[in-house]
């Protein structure tokens, strides 16, 4: 009899919900650019999202790339590199559309290094001008 | 026997009163609660007071296969994989006996399973597959959707 009420109670149970704890622990294994979707699933997994990143393991940083074309009209694309999730994702805000102006700059959220200028004029792809990494606030 | 009585045993209880009999080899790998039958305390009965006999049980299959070294590593693959071909709370559930006890991992399986379902959907999509209402208001949703869009990248294909 014991075993038909133990099931009645699991049954019961049927619409889980994800504890905080459960969750966080979840959140850990998660890459960072997948906890962006993550944050706006409820105002809870917000504030999990928050703690997880508060204090479980730090996400690695991004390696930041700027490309920018050797010809006219210069474009600029700016380009992330997440080693959890090993993707290369393209970031188009805030865009970036000349390289000159990008020396050094400092915020919370993005640091980066001077130029790194690279010859090879010839190119066809574009060089890369700029090497940043960003870290986690 | 000779050989059971080498086998130290350790008995845990469960939150709804089952106990399991387990062999201290198995039992090891519960880092949280190792103390207890290490400080000498034969005999005696663990209560896990927050975990209840159904997912205790899987636990302990888990462990009880992992202790054993004569498996060999693809079958150990396999029984891994159908381990975590369960329902969603059912899994949670694991998540949260296996983070009470400290099993690596266990840990690490079942949170992977689970954050590989959440890795590449959008809020929408989470939100259905593990049945969550949405508790945004309409302008809080406006809100999340410019910040997602402000910081959200097209993901490159190959590069």
């Amino acid at each position: 009899m014991a075993t038909t009420e133990l099931q009645e109670i699991s049954h019961g149970e049927q619409e889980v919900e994800i504890h905080g704890d459960v969750l966080e622990a979840i959140l850990s294994y998660v890459p960072l650019i997948d906890l962006v979707p993550a944050s706006n699933v409820s105002k809870s997994w917000r504030s999990v999202v928050a703690s997880s990143l508060r204090h479980l393991k730090k996400p690695k940083p991004w390696l930041i790339l700027y490309k920018q074309a050797t010809r006219l009209p210069y474009a600029a694309t700016t380009l992330a590199y997440d080693p959890c999730s090993n993707r290369w994702i393209k970031i188009s805000k805030p865009s970036m559309n000349f390289n000159s102006a990008l020396k050094s700059s400092q915020s919370n959220f993005l640091y980066m290094l001077p130029i790194v200028s690279l010859g090879g004029g010839g190119a066809s792809g574009g060089a890369v001008v700029a090497v940043a990494v960003v870290a986690a606030a | 026997m000779s050989s059971t009585e080498a086998k130290k045993m350790v008995v845990l209880k469960s939150f709804d009163g089952v106990t399991f009999e387990v062999e201290e080899s198995v039992a090891v790998q519960f880092e949280s609660i190792r103390h207890m039958f290490e400080d000498n305390l034969a005999g005696s009965v663990i209560p896990l007071s927050n975990i209840k006999s159904e997912i205790l049980s899987k636990v302990i299959d888990y462990c009880k296969r992992h202790a054993d070294d004569t498996t060999d590593e693809e079958d150990l693959k396999a029984f891994d994989a159908d381990f975590v071909k369960v329902e969603h709370g059912t899994l949670f559930d694991i998540i949260r006996a296996a983070n009470y006890l400290n099993i690596k991992s266990l840990l690490d399986l079942t949170c992977q399973t689970v954050a590989d379902m959440i890795k590449g959907k959008t809020p929408a999509e989470i939100r259905e597959l593990f049945n969550i209402s949405d508790e945004f208001t309409p302008e809080e949703e406006e809100e999340a959707s410019i910040i997602t869009r402000f910081i959200y990248m097209d993901r490159y294909a190959d590069c």
